[in-house]
């Protein structure tokens, strides 16, 4: 069924066509209705996504935060042309992601991160303007655009090198600009800085609050640098398990960690055994090294920080810092999905 | 392994290791198709088109000419092996990716090649097994064998195959995606220069000097004797493998040098695809 | 703004610019690095066609006519081209998906068969240079004899030839995305016996009528067959059907195939799509 095309008699059909037209008075760039996704190898069947509704609006740079395997990708595929849904519908600027996928890839572009695309014979320049082609770019306007990014990635004395002999990093750094060629009224990036060197990430994550200006442009970024996701992103969704468990700016994420106060604890001599079993006292993090162990709690109240206290001296912890800090997009994370977000397994 | 070969040195290791995972690659016989694409299919084809060569100008399926090029296409079957190095290195550097971490395990890369031109070379005389035998049986060709020659003969086959092989993945090392054309054109060189499937005796002079002159001439000549389809070449065998091992030496040189260039200007693992 | 407030006839022209430009770019490739692989250029121009020489040699060393080297020479310069269709066209498809290359063609707006037949313009130009290589070498150094007493048919029959090789290299690049790694086996799989079939060094004719028959489902097969008759002094006596009727055959080899190849194309895309394994690698 097309999003554009109205469609015959089917109820639900009809409710979906009206969804569109409303999509277009809002504004919004992707809408997902009910996706779901799963994967079948042999008897062994994967729920990558299981009904993941959403709609991102037109200028936002929204960023998807979650563990391996939680749905990240498969959602950035779906939306970008490249996997079908199991079930449920999506739409990219109106475009149904299925049915009018040529019509999406003209406005779309994806990278990602450790992306090794290209010809190893070719150079660098000569490489992206390759791509460039494939986008129906006249040459001029593609060299221009090149030699822009070129220079704004700090790679311009690298145009002539071949592919085969840049740095991985480098060819990362090709990756983005390739998918910043056409440029795409909507842009996924996967990852796009993950093994990055410090300054690089900076630069790329620097660039896209610059390119984000131009509000035509939407940008969904998939990540699990918490800080990244904070530092760029005006919405948050939180995939857990094929879903989203939490949606919104990432203030409002943060809020969602709980409104009461958050203290870290770097303790001596606390058991490797100890477990909080104090009503109204929850601990959200331990990170034990160098003899030191350092614990992030949330308290129901404030007077229960003594309590606790007593309790850690009473089996021989003595304290040696104490934080009472404002709750981390990382809390919030950890107090929606249960775990950190380098945590594997369920 | 059932073979103990941690307490090898590691150059033997990786050439034993490499040795069978060359059997698994090449030959695997849980696979019918592969093990009849390269130890019946392609051999057999080959030496068909000579057949059928021969059979369109004579009318005829004997002669000693079909003998002669019969038997010699059987031999490059062997040879062939040492030019198909040039795969491994495109295998382990564009499909298999493996190339960094099999030249970072202990021992030389270079006893990884020697390895698994080791499994093909044993997987080459088998197929040249079956084409003199598909010959005798099939063609009625008189072959006989002169077992002591022959068993002389093998070893000094492995040795000029091993250094082929050396030279050709040497070259591998600096082609970027073009295995194929660095065997088929080799083969060409050797199809053409050692007397194969016609007597070099019958090339112009300035060629039939550098036939000559190709230590695999005389060795095509020495396995047609061994077959008793021919004379045996005025050469001794000890001069052929003293001349082999001469060989063999520079191929080991020549891997080695190409190795450390390839180092040098860090193009071991570069793809340069097209 | 999107396409559809565009008039058809521009929406048309853009359609039409964007596939060329998408050809012009992947065979770009192709055209660069046989300037820039330059170690192997002696292995795909010179050393073949030394096997070219060793086929010719063999002939004469059997007593057979001076135009046998003609019919050895027409094989060598069809070699070159089979030879890109198995190695850089039939594999492609599953190369680029080895490097990631084949995830960005689908995301792209330009044609998958765009990409193919940049692929196929790139590979005729490097397999022409060692075709006119081992042309030079039956031309001037053996003095192969040649006729060419229609000169246009001669060029209509190569044309449709490559037209119908590469149509059919594109439909196999689609097949053999379905194997995996394999593919290369497959490769390998249609060299010598394709050349055993087909006839490259003999006339297919000699194969006898059922065998010849099946040979030329391959295009190559009725290529040979047609360029040796048109060339070779009494080449039309080892003929095995008359020129036209391969000229015919050709020509729905030419358009079927590459329908075929976008069938192909778009099921694989959807049944990758469905699969979900068009980007991942080592399958």
């Amino acid at each position: 069924m097309s999003c554009k095309n109205p469609p015959h008699l089917n109820p639900s059909v009809f409710i979906i066509f009206f969804c569109v037209i409303i999509l277009h008075m809002e504004n919004i760039a992707v809408k997902a209705v009910n996706l779901n996704r799963t994967y079948k190898k042999g008897h062994q069947v994967t729920e990558a996504l299981k009904g993941l509704s959403l709609e991102i609006q037109k200028g936002e740079l929204f960023g998807v935060l979650g563990r391996n395997g939680a749905g990240k990708t498969t959602f950035l595929k779906i939306l970008s042309t490249l996997l079908y849904p199991t079930s449920g519908q999506a739409w990219v600027d109106g475009w149904d992601v299925v049915k009018e996928s040529h019509k999406v890839r003209e406005i779309i572009n994806l990278v990602t991160g450790g992306e090794n695309s290209g010809y190893g014979i070719l150079n660098l320049r000569e490489n992206l303007w390759m791509f460039s082609q494939f986008y129906g770019l006249p040459s001029r306007e593609a060299f221009k655009r090149i030699d822009y990014y070129l220079e704004r990635f700090n790679l311009a004395d690298k145009a002539k090198t071949r592919v085969s002999a840049l740095s991985s990093g480098m060819k990362q750094k090709m990756g983005l600009i390739r998918g910043l060629l056409n440029d795409p009224k909507v842009l996924f990036l996967d990852e796009p800085t993950i093994g990055l060197d410090v300054e690089s990430a900076r630069e790329i994550r620097s660039f896209l609050k610059e390119w984000m200006k131009d509000s035509d442009r939407t940008t969904i970024l998939t990540t699990h640098y918490m800080f990244e996701a904070e530092e760029l992103s005006h919405r948050l969704a939180i995939i857990e398990g094929g879903q989203i468990v939490a949606l919104g700016t990432p203030d409002e994420l943060k809020s969602l960690a709980g409104k009461e106060p958050f203290y870290e604890l770097t303790l001596k001599g606390l058991p490797l055994t100890y477990s909080f079993n104090l009503e109204g006292i929850n601990l959200v993090t331990r990170r034990d090294e160098n003899g030191m162990s350092i614990l992030t709690i949330k308290l129901e109240e404030d007077s229960l920080l003594s309590v606790l206290l007593q309790n850690i001296n009473s089996i021989g912890g003595n304290l040696v810092f104490l934080k009472k800090k404002e709750p981390t997009l990382e809390d919030a994370f950890v107090s929606l999905v249960g775990r950190g977000i380098d945590e594997a397994g369920k | 392994m059932a073979v103990e070969l941690s307490r090898l040195n590691p150059s033997w290791r990786k050439f034993f290791v490499s040795l069978w995972a060359g059997w698994k690659i090449t030959s695997n016989w849980t696979e019918p198709f592969i093990f009849f694409i390269y130890l019946l299919f392609k051999p057999l084809s080959s030496v068909l088109i000579l057949v059928v060569m021969f059979y369109v100008i004579t009318g005829n399926f004997s002669g000693e000419q079909l003998l002669f090029l019969y038997v010699g296409n059987s031999f490059f079957s062997i040879v062939r092996s040492g030019i198909s190095a040039a795969w491994v290195i495109a295998e382990d550097r564009d499909w298999f990716e493996t190339i960094k971490s099999i030249y970072a395990s202990p021992g030389s890369y270079l006893s990884h090649i020697l390895g698994r031109t080791s499994a093909d070379f044993l997987f080459s005389t088998f197929s040249a097994v079956v084409l003199l035998l598909a010959g005798t049986l099939i063609l009625r060709l008189p072959l006989g064998l002169d077992l002591s020659l022959m068993l002389y003969l093998l070893p000094l086959i492995l040795i000029v195959t091993s250094a082929l092989a050396l030279f050709f993945s040497a070259i591998a090392l600096f082609a970027g995606h073009g295995g194929e054309f660095i065997v088929e054109g080799s083969s060409a060189f050797i199809y053409l220069f050692s007397g194969i499937i016609f007597p070099a005796s019958t090339l112009p002079p300035i060629l039939k000097e550098v036939a000559l002159t190709n230590p695999l001439t005389h060795l095509t000549n020495l396995f047609r004797a061994a077959l008793r389809v021919g004379p045996l070449p005025n050469i001794h065998i000890i001069w052929l493998y003293a001349i082999s091992l001469v060989f063999l030496f520079l191929g080991v040189f020549f891997f080695n040098w190409s190795f450390r260039l390839a180092l040098k200007l860090g193009i071991l693992d570069q793809k340069a695809s097209h | 703004m999107k396409d559809k407030s565009l008039k058809p006839a521009l929406q048309f022209y853009k359609k039409i610019m964007l596939e060329l430009r998408a050809i012009r770019g992947r065979a770009y490739v192709r055209v660069t690095a046989i300037r820039r692989d330059l170690i192997l250029l002696p292995f795909q121009v010179v050393l073949p066609v030394l096997g070219v020489a060793a086929y010719i040699y063999l002939y004469r060393f059997l007593g057979a006519p001076p135009q046998f080297g003609t019919l050895v020479l027409i094989g060598g310069v069809m070699t070159t081209y089979w030879l890109n269709i198995l190695w850089s066209m039939a594999s492609q498809l599953y190369w680029e998906r080895m490097t990631g290359n084949l995830e960005l063609y689908f995301l792209m707006p330009a044609s998958k068969m765009s990409i193919l037949l940049g692929m196929a313009v790139g590979g005729m130009y490097m397999s022409t240079v060692r075709a006119l290589g081992t042309l030079l070498l039956g031309l001037v150094i053996f003095r192969l004899p040649i006729v060419v007493n229609n000169p246009l048919m001669v060029i209509v029959l190569f044309i449709l030839s490559l037209s119908a090789l590469y149509g059919m290299g594109m439909l196999m690049s689609s097949i053999f995305l379905v194997w995996g790694r394999e593919a290369w086996h497959l490769s390998n799989l249609f060299q010598e016996p394709i050349y055993l079939l087909s006839g490259f060094y003999f006339p297919v004719k000699s194969l006898g009528y059922t065998l010849a028959m099946i040979a030329s489902f391959i295009p190559v097969t009725l290529a040979l067959d047609g360029m040796r008759q048109l060339l070779m002094p009494g080449g039309e006596k080892m003929g095995f059907i008359p020129v036209w009727q391969s000229i015919a055959v050709l020509s729905a080899m030419a358009v079927l195939f590459p329908l075929l190849a976008y069938y192909g194309l778009a099921y694989m895309e959807r049944l990758a799509k469905r699969a979900g394994r068009i980007t991942t690698r080592w399958q």
